[in-house]
């Protein structure tokens, strides 16, 4: 097996506000493998997109963050101190967010971005850099990337935005990309455009790739591996064919029943699974899916259910579903 | 005579841009919606289809073309007159965390549509109207955030069903919500269109609630039509190149059915 | 979960347990309470002079020393306060009273309405009020009966600009909100709109402002009345009991020195009062 990229074990954050905690994850584990594209997938409030900006230390000083274990390229995470980590950042772990907006300077031109990212993580100079910048749009299939350089975040579409927004991430060569509902914002044919190319990229590349999602089916097109979160905890983590296949929690077997599919007969209906989420901090006891569980017993509401590691996959439920044969 | 719910004809909204030549957002669109007709329009984002959704409930003023809803034409009115034509549709937003006053209760909110009716039977219609969408009456007290995304949804659309509409314009009901959720809201959906004999006009990007929903689809490409057509006859067969890409997007993954469903 | 919060109390809860707006909150209301009630329990006190006590220097039965009439300078401030927070108050809640529904009708309304509407405000903007209050006075000359009414006429005529053009920022995005559009739909006019959805969402921002409005209105009060232009004798703002103190300074400091404290501690109590409300109103905050 190859040695992880990110490695987080017993991971917990919680913010404070108005004098009360709120836990938003609790005791996480996840590793990204080199080259492996992992996805994590879970709701609002789940504490998905909270988990690798904890893993890189960008979490407001409001947030209070424990781990075992911490770590990014070999770097100890937890122990680096502010200037060196800022140091590492681009260079390990890249950030690409639902909205591309929020990464790009909307009064600075594409190109100066871009060679801005160069110049600090490559030490390469004004020529050279603009060249590598270009190349860099190109690879992320911007159509004219020469005359991209020279324009401002608003003259770009959505689409072209997030492939500029992505080009700057990958500029700084980082180990791991992490994809934050990079597609959500972006129309559906866009949509299936931006994420062929993920995929392309990290193919082609050998990227190690987080991608955060709320959407089982945008996962399922390029991870290997899926984890699923609710409710501050991962749930069930396994390969992802054997997770869309075979499901073994339930939670993850109702988002499975509930993706709509398009073939068959008209349903009158969709399969609809009952409740809410939970808002963090007003967890119940025990697993935090019980409530809406369809096969819940009584010791689903009082016991949180320990880890089951099997084969390659691993959940956290005391009824789950279909033993593997 | 039967007129239809709603027929809308040749339907223009040009904005002017401050460079070059002016948008047109809607170029003569046209549809004719029978009563208790549910109608899907799709498109890319751009294509005109939240402009038409704002259009027809006089949200934004029509550069030229006819609505007709209930057999009344609802463009040249103005001010009260056409507060009271469209009484009969109401709006179900994207996101109803905007679309409920942050300061006004639920109950507040939810009367809003019907301030003639008062008193003890207004209390007893909003009791109704919260059951009628799932909701525990007791959370009319409540303010917006006090409630979750899918539970401030369903009291958007008690609201929308406050003044006993014809028509509901639904502007991307579900997109805002969690995954989990979003089946809920379509089946409640599908059930009170049911019940109340609503006619439905769903602007989403949605296609499987789409299909729930609908039994017609208008496929919008830069304001105009681009294809209108059965649901079912657009799924097996799409005519139109916009039609074809957008059906082609989707799924964007394969995910297929579990073979342990708990559902 | 507890009984439903408005978005209104729980704005006022978070502006409570700050510590510097718990402060000064304090200090206002107790300057409030004794500008109020003060002279009441000071009875006579303010009036009566000791021609032979003359001016003396701080002492336990005049805590501020008194002044070349011989009366008490402490009742003196304290009746002064009735005065300064009296007109800053009053000209405040004119501004409010004017500035949020002129806003509120010109944001909402939009066009050629909110143009000319907004456009009336720059003009009076362009004015300095200190002049037109000197117009003022010199118009209907240096009545004593009149000084107070025309000091509040013109220092209102023009607190409400900022109120309104702030007012009328906040309803031209607000209006774009969905809620609007909403209210529309289910047959809401447009007086409806802006007294029940516009006007409360800028209920944060604008009490912000108003606590920024009460203490500029009070140093234009005071500098007016420093000039001798404000309130007359026998009568007397601190910004007067600040200018007759000036005429002795060298002889008499604490003729200055204490309305000049009580003037800068109600300041720095408004400000951070102001501070805290807009915290406290966040909307980002309120969001959650």
């Amino acid at each position: 097996m190859t040695k992880p990229i990110v490695e987080i074990e017993n991971l917990c954050v919680s913010f404070e506000r108005d004098g009360a905690r709120t836990e938003v994850l609790r005791s996480v584990d996840l590793q990204v493998r080199r080259g492996e594209a992992l996805g994590v997938v879970g709701e609002s409030g789940s504490g998905k997109s909270t988990l690798f900006l904890a893993a890189a230390r960008l979490l407001p000083p409001s947030a209070s963050v424990s781990a075992r274990k911490l770590q990014i390229s070999g770097h100890d995470v937890s122990r680096l101190s502010r200037s060196k980590l800022t140091a590492i950042r681009g260079a390990t772990i890249g950030f690409v967010f639902q909205d591309a907006s929020a990464s790009l300077n909307p009064y600075l031109t594409i190109g100066r971005q871009l060679c801005e990212m160069v110049e600090q993580h490559r030490h390469a100079e004004a020529p050279r850099a603009m060249e590598l910048a270009e190349q860099e749009l190109a690879a992320v299939a911007i159509p004219d990337p020469a005359s991209t350089l020279h324009k401002y975040p608003h003259q770009l579409s959505g689409g072209q935005r997030q492939r500029a927004a992505l080009a700057m991430a990958l500029l700084a060569k980082p180990a791991v990309l992490v994809a934050d509902e990079p597609t959500t914002a972006l129309d559906p044919t866009v949509q299936a455009q931006v994420l062929e190319l993920l995929g392309r990229l990290r193919r082609e590349r050998g990227l190690a790739l987080a991608m955060v999602s709320h959407d089982l089916g945008v996962v399922a097109g390029i991870c290997d591996r899926v984890a699923v979160l609710y409710a501050g905890r991962v749930v069930e983590e396994a390969a992802a064919s054997s997770l869309f296949s075979r499901p073994r929690h339930p939670y993850t077997a109702a988002l499975l029943a509930s993706a709509p599919r398009l073939t068959g007969l008209r349903p009158s209906r969709l399969a609809a699974i009952p409740g809410t989420p939970p808002r963090p901090g007003e967890l119940p006891t025990g697993c935090a899916f019980a409530p809406r569980c369809p096969r819940a017993v009584s010791r689903c509401r009082s016991e949180v259910p320990p880890q089951i590691t099997q084969n390659e996959s691993r959940f956290s439920c005391f009824e789950p579903l279909g033993e593997p044969a | 005579m039967n007129a239809p719910l709603l027929e809308i004809t040749n339907l223009c909204v040009i904005r002017p841009r401050p460079s070059g030549e002016p948008l047109r957002a809607l170029d003569r669109v046209r549809l004719r919606l029978e009563r208790k007709e549910s109608w899907a329009v799709l498109g890319e984002s751009g294509c005109g289809k939240t402009t038409l959704l704002r259009t027809i409930a006089g949200l934004i003023p029509a550069t030229s073309g006819s609505i007709r809803f209930q057999g009344t034409e609802l463009i040249p009115l103005r001010g009260r007159a056409l507060a009271q034509a469209r009484l009969g549709m109401q709006m179900v937003f994207q996101d109803p965390d905007a679309s409920l006053d942050p300061r006004w209760t639920i109950a507040a909110s939810v009367a809003e549509p019907i301030p003639q009716i008062r008193g003890a039977e207004r209390a007893d219609r909003v009791e109704r109207l919260l059951r009628d969408v799932g909701l525990d009456p007791s959370l009319g007290a409540r303010f917006p955030h006090e409630l979750s995304g899918g539970q401030r949804q369903r009291a958007a659309i008690a609201r929308a069903l406050a003044p006993d509409p014809k028509l509901l314009l639904l502007d991307e009901p579900t997109s805002a919500l969690d995954v989990s959720v979003r089946a809920q809201i379509v089946n409640l959906l599908a059930d009170l269109s049911q019940a109340r004999d609503l006619g439905l006009l769903l602007v989403t990007h949605d296609l499987p609630s789409a299909r729930v929903l609908c039994e017609r689809a208008l496929v919008l490409d830069g304001g105009r039509i681009a294809e209108e057509a059965p649901f079912e006859a657009l799924l097996a067969a799409p005519q139109s190149q916009t039609a074809r890409r957008l059906l082609a997007a989707f799924p964007a993954a394969p995910v297929t059915a579990p073979k342990n469903s708990v559902l | 979960m507890s009984a439903p919060q408005s978005p209104l109390r729980r704005g006022l809860r978070r502006f409570v347990r700050r510590r510097s707006a718990a402060v000064a909150c304090t200090l206002l209301s107790l300057l409030a309470a004794s500008a109020l009630f003060g002279p009441i329990l000071l009875g006579d006190a303010v009036a009566r002079q000791d021609l032979a006590l003359g001016a003396a220097p701080p002492s336990w039965s005049h805590p501020f020393g008194t002044d070349l009439l011989g009366r008490d300078a402490f009742a003196r401030v304290l009746d002064g306060a009735r005065l300064s927070l009296g007109v800053s108050a009053a000209a405040t809640l004119l501004s409010l009273l004017i500035g949020v529904p002129y806003g509120a009708l010109a944001g909402y309304l939009g066009g050629r309405i909110d143009a000319a509407m907004m456009r009336l405000v720059d003009v009076l903007y362009g004015l300095p009020s200190v002049l037109f209050v000197l117009l003022l006075m010199a118009w209907f000359g240096r009545d004593p009966a009149l000084g107070l009414p025309l000091l509040f006429v013109g220092l209102g005529a023009f607190s409400w600009l900022t109120t309104a053009r702030l007012v009328r920022g906040l309803v031209l995005s607000l209006r774009e909100r969905d809620f609007v559009a909403s209210a529309q739909i289910s047959g809401a006019g447009p007086w409806a709109i802006v007294l029940g959805h516009l006007i409360p969402q800028t209920t944060g921002p604008v009490l912000a402002l108003a606590t920024l409005t009460m203490p500029r209105v009070l140093v234009e009060e005071a500098f007016l009345s420093f000039l001798g232009l404000g309130v007359g004798a026998p009568r007397a703002s601190w910004g007067t009991l600040i200018g007759y103190g000036m005429e002795s300074f060298r002889e008499h400091p604490w003729l200055v020195l204490f309305p000049g404290l009580v003037l800068a501690a109600t300041l720095a109590a408004l400000y951070s009062a102001g501070d805290a409300l807009r915290d406290a109103f966040d909307p980002r905050e309120l969001a959650r």
